[in-house]
């Protein structure tokens, strides 16, 4: 069963099916990404979370996104 | 030569990491490109196709095509082989130039000798066009950007495929002599912040998200960067976007623009300065361009409207109207000679400053086995300009291979956020497909 995170993410880039595996996220997308799951999650992405240690791969931006729905 | 690189010793192009190339570096950089893209048949009218991600890299071999009087067709190899092979068959050039070298290529086909660009972008329908754009035109176009923005050091965050980072930001920084400061490359707004810092940025161009989330980690707490000003396009400049920026940057001057690829690019701009500002100007037009409303259509006539669609002699008609009047296909009116903008008139819609072709969207999904029919309709979204929402008749078993068909065929910007397998679609007396009744359902949904 695919995650409602992977569904946000697949809008922007590939999804590898290695959730660790780097995605492959160009800046722009990026951007788009941070924004669209803010409206899907209905929380605000502190813009200097945007990195690779909570944006590298599908499986860090789930914990993220997990983290931050816990508040 | 498209623009005139000055013989100094004054900074060029600067990498994140602060190496850099200075005009005079540049300029011979350019040569040695130049005489290489001509013994591989690069030549007036010839297109070579650039598919260099460095960013460096693509300056240098796209002022060398101009050098040799060629013209250029910026790839997007981000978006994969297929996107950029098809573009190649479509375009006919002479030479592929990428990271690997030179490749020769069969069949080249000759443009009119005055052409310096070719961009392809996505219309009301059918597949992306590729907009021919003129030497002559694209310098008008950098002289009159140059009128009003300062060109000192000027960070580009933006993808050089786009004629906005391109054109409006690479050309016109070197042609005024100043520095271009590339970071593309830097994915993060941190981290864009941070090379801004180290490298001294003052100016900054860039889509409304990406300025959005450059201007809140400002807000809570990442140095911000010295910068003069701050430029928006590419989608509308919204009142929440307005005040963060200058709550970020409180000193700088900040700029709207209205533009669109036919016209190499840039039509109206206005700054913060002017009390139109605040009532959500897209801006007034620049020097030699003329703007006038048919109907509700925003329509631009000037030196840097476009030669004509590629191979579309049909469209290019539609879109060039009798006395060089360019339809944009964008819905405004002008208060005394300022230009507000309403949105789309047509199937096009711009999510995150890309510009998607409904149309488009829904030919690609035809493709997929099992699918009857498809239509994507828009809606309205706060932080990307536009939400796709896709019906399609089809089982919703055939959704997962339909959204692997979409990432191998579409831009990521083009892929619906949503699809809706659907047994019929409502349909018109006409039997054309209800659009309307669609767009009431998404809202629903």
């Amino acid at each position: 069963m695919k995650s409602e995170v992977v569904e946000v993410i697949e809008q922007f880039t590939e999804v590898p099916g290695d959730p660790a595996q780097a995605l492959d996220l160009a800046s722009l997308e990026l951007v788009q990404l941070a924004e669209a799951l803010e409206e899907r999650f209905a929380f605000v992405v502190d813009a200097r979370d945007l990195n690779e240690k909570n944006f590298g791969s599908v499986a860090q931006i789930e914990a993220y996104v997990a983290r931050k729905r816990r508040g | 030569m498209l623009i005139a690189l000055r013989d100094s010793d004054a900074p060029a192009l600067v990498k994140p990491d602060g190496a850099q190339l200075t005009y005079r570096q540049l300029g011979a950089e350019v040569e040695k490109e130049a005489r290489a893209l001509r013994s591989q048949g690069a030549a007036p009218g010839r297109i070579v196709a650039l598919g260099m991600t460095d960013p460096q890299q693509f300056l240098v071999s796209a002022l060398a095509i101009w050098e040799s009087g060629a013209v250029l067709l910026p790839l997007d190899v981000r978006a994969g082989a297929g996107p950029a092979e098809a573009l190649i068959r479509r375009a006919r050039p002479v030479l592929l130039r990428d990271a690997e070298g030179f490749r020769q290529l069969p069949d080249p086909r000759e443009l009119d000798e005055g052409t310096a660009l070719l961009l392809f972008t996505s219309g009301s329908s059918g597949p992306p066009k590729g907009v021919r754009l003129s030497r002559d035109g694209l310098r008008a176009n950098i002289e009159a950007i140059l009128r009003y923005l300062p060109a000192a050091r000027t960070a580009i965050v933006l993808p050089l495929t786009y004629s906005y980072a391109l054109v409006g930001q690479a050309l016109t920084t070197l042609h005024a002599g100043g520095t271009a400061l590339l970071l593309g490359e830097l994915k993060y707004p941190p981290e864009q912040l941070a090379a801004m810092v180290r490298l001294g940025a003052r100016g900054l161009s860039s889509v409304p998200p990406s300025l959005r989330l450059i201007a809140r980690a400002v807000v809570e707490g990442i140095s911000a960067p010295p910068l003069d000003y701050l430029a928006s396009a590419g989608a509308s400049l919204d009142a929440a976007t307005v005040a963060l920026v200058r709550t970020a940057f409180p000193s700088a001057r900040l700029w709207n623009q209205y533009g669109l690829t036919e016209a190499s690019p840039r039509v109206a701009a206005i700054s913060d300065a002017d009390p139109a500002f605040a009532r959500g100007a897209a801006g007034r037009p620049l020097q030699g361009i003329e703007l006038r409303i048919d109907g509700e259509e925003i329509l631009v006539r000037g030196p840097s409207v476009m030669l004509g669609y590629l191979d579309d002699p049909d469209a290019t008609s539609r879109a060039l109207l009798p006395g060089g009047w360019l339809r944009t296909g964008d819905v405004g009116h002008l208060e005394e000679g300022c230009l507000f903008v309403h949105g789309r008139g047509d199937g096009v819609v711009k999510c995150a400053g890309e510009r998607v072709g409904l149309d488009e969207v829904a030919a690609a999904m035809r493709e997929c086995p099992g699918v009857a029919d498809a239509c994507v309709v828009a809606l309205p979204d706060e932080a990307l300009g536009a939400r796709l929402i896709a019906f399609v008749e089809a089982p919703a078993s055939v959704l997962a291979e339909l959204r692997k068909l979409l990432r191998r065929k579409l831009l990521p910007a083009k892929r619906p956020a949503e699809i809706i397998p659907v047994e019929s679609l409502p349909r018109l007396p006409s039997g054309k497909i209800d659009r309307q009744a669609l767009r009431r359902r998404a809202e629903e949904a």
